[in-house]
């Protein structure tokens, strides 16, 4: 990924990459330079959630050929104790039976993929449908269970079959991956321990797999020491950027948000208050504060939110790269961007990776295939549109497990506006981009060059502050849609 | 025979480069989209390119990013296509 916007001093850009600099990258390889970089991660994880992966990464460092099995069986086992901590889970024989039942279904997909050329040609066509049609029958088995199996919460049974059935639902896109990488022949020397680095993952509290595959791991493994440290310094560098943004964001919501948070009255006469969207969309008419709050809101907040983003992936990122896996990052520079496309590629980058291995290319491989323009506009609607819907309609699968499928208008009718317009935004931003591309480069005089820059900027921000008034906690269609009338001065 | 795939690899993806992009400095194995020479809307044009100069059927494999991350790694795509393809 580039720049979005030329940077006017080259000093600058020697000090932002610091995690570049050769001398560094050659001290960090050397025992004291990894004593050194231990030492300050342990201060920046500390303590955070991810500390208990710091011994595993440097025994990893040390071993750098077992990589792939600390990552599995260490980060495996704190994924699943986190998960039985949350449950509140102590009985050590279902403890077992869970681990059990959760890498069992991983090792049976794991054969389904490896053995793939050998599978029946309906299966083969289709896995990631067939995937998801069993996790679906799975649902859709349970009213035939004994009488009252749902409706018991203190049944062991149930207890644990849903979850295990969250816990399936929760890696599906992961064992999605894991098809892919069968289907690719890539699994025929595979071990499935390897597999266990992804498909069981510590790093990530989402469904979205970061650092994807195995496959994508492999290619951005490190493979000589300076490698090593060299996607060490990333990582490191990563995890300073989370811990500054995790200062600034609590400062940010002090200054700005201080009135929705209810303190601080001193600084709240100093500076104009502004309000979250999900507060603002439930506020009636007559409640809502100036226009130029409102608009002042929209774009803090969606900062704010990018913010946050940011610090949940770079943690997992700086994790991973710390652990030698120099993949991308997950949030880039969103806010700088000059297009809708490169803001969705570089906001959340492993979520739209997502959308486009399980939605994008499949639909664009195989529709239209003599019409790039249709081929581009169908494909980008079933990943921004649909795929993205779908997504957020199986997050919440461990709710229709409790309590069955009640798809109401008002709960998902928002998400899939949102879904709708963002396809649209980034089919007609595709378009744009291609016909740029075709015509030669506009010259402009470093002042204009950057007053375009801006202007682009400006449009990106207006375009996804708006969209989000449709994606946030509380949404609810006619409201948020009300809403946005009110910010150009229509109420109804 | 691949110096030949090269050539027109190369030539395709000056037709998709960024605007502020040149190719003088490429190197076979350098990441397109890391370095910045390309953005995410060129790979579905080379998937189409892959498909129609070398008649590579993604819709059996699907398609690996990977796959289209440098030169180097297209080359190597189309060495186990044609792999493929003559031992059918």
């Amino acid at each position: 990924m580039t720049n979005p916007l030329p940077l006017p001093f080259p000093a600058w850009r020697t000090l932002s990459q610091w995690h570049e600099n050769q001398r560094l990258i050659d001290f960090v390889a050397t025992t004291p330079g990894q004593i050194a970089l231990w030492s300050v991660c342990l201060l920046l994880l500390y303590p955070g959630e991810y500390l208990p992966l710091l011994p595993l990464m440097i025994l990893a460092s040390r071993l750098p050929g077992q990589r792939f099995p600390i990552l599995s069986l260490g980060g495996g086992t704190l994924f699943l104790w986190k998960r039985f901590q949350e449950m509140h889970f102590t009985a050590p024989l279902w403890i077992v039976a869970d681990t059990l039942c959760i890498v069992g279904i991983l090792w049976l997909f794991f054969q389904v993929a490896r053995n793939y050329t050998a599978l029946p040609k309906w299966l083969r066509n289709s896995p990631q449908i067939v995937l998801h049609a069993l996790l679906w029958l799975c649902l859709a088995a349970i009213p035939f269970f004994p009488s009252g199996f749902r409706h018991d919460p203190d049944s062991s049974l149930y207890l644990h079959f849903s979850f295990c059935l969250s816990i399936f639902s929760f890696l599906i896109w992961r064992i999605g991956m894991m098809l892919y990488a069968g289907k690719r022949g890539q699994l025929k020397n595979a071990r499935f321990v390897d597999h266990l680095s992804y498909t069981l993952p510590y790093l990530g509290s989402t469904q979205v797999p970061f650092g994807k595959g195995l496959d994508y791991l492999n290619s951005k493994q490190a493979k000589q020491v300076l490698d090593l440290a060299k996607s060490q310094l990333a990582g490191l560098k990563l995890l300073l950027l989370a811990m500054l943004w995790q200062v600034l964001l609590p400062l940010m919501d002090r200054l700005t948000f201080s009135v929705a948070n209810h303190d601080h009255a001193a600084i709240r006469s100093l500076l104009p208050q502004l309000y979250h969207i999900d507060l603002l969309t439930t506020l009636p008419v007559n409640q809502l504060p100036p226009l130029s709050i409102l608009w002042s809101s929209l774009f803090v907040d969606m900062i704010y939110e990018t913010t946050q983003l940011a610090i949940t992936g770079h943690l997992i990122v700086g994790c991973l790269r710390l652990f030698g896996f120099n993949i991308f990052r997950n949030t880039y520079r969103p806010l700088l961007t000059q297009s809708l496309v490169d803001f969705w590629n570089q906001y959340y980058y492993y979520f739209k990776e997502l959308l486009v291995d399980f939605f994008f290319f499949p639909a664009y491989l195989s529709l239209f295939k003599n019409n790039l323009k249709l081929r581009i506009f169908t494909a980008t609607m079933a990943s921004a549109c649909l795929g993205n819907f779908y997504y957020h309609l199986l997050q919440h699968f461990d709710i229709y497990i409790a309590r069955g499928v009640h798809l109401t208008f008002e709960k998902f009718a928002s998400y899939l506006f949102y879904s709708v317009i963002l396809g649209f935004g980034i089919f007609y931003s595709m378009l744009k981009t291609q016909q740029r591309r075709t015509l030669p480069a506009p010259v402009y005089t470093p002042r204009m060059a950057y007053l375009v820059a801006l202007r682009n900027i400006a449009g990106v921000w207006l375009f996804f502050s708006l969209l989000r008034i449709w994606d946030h906690p509380s949404s609810h269609f006619l409201q948020d849609t009300r809403f946005f009338f009110t910010l150009f001065g229509i109420s109804f | 025979m691949m110096n030949n795939h090269r050539d027109r690899i190369v030539t395709f993806l000056k037709t998709v480069l960024r605007p502020s992009a040149s190719l003088d400095q490429l190197q076979d194995h350098d990441n397109l989209v890391q370095t910045g020479y390309i953005d995410s809307l060129a790979m579905l044009e080379i998937v189409a390119f892959l498909e129609s100069e070398f008649a590579v059927d993604f819709s059996e494999s699907g398609v690996n990013p990977v796959d289209l991350e440098s030169v180097d790694a297209m080359l190597a795509l189309l060495a186990r296509h044609q792999a493929a393809s003559a031992s059918h």
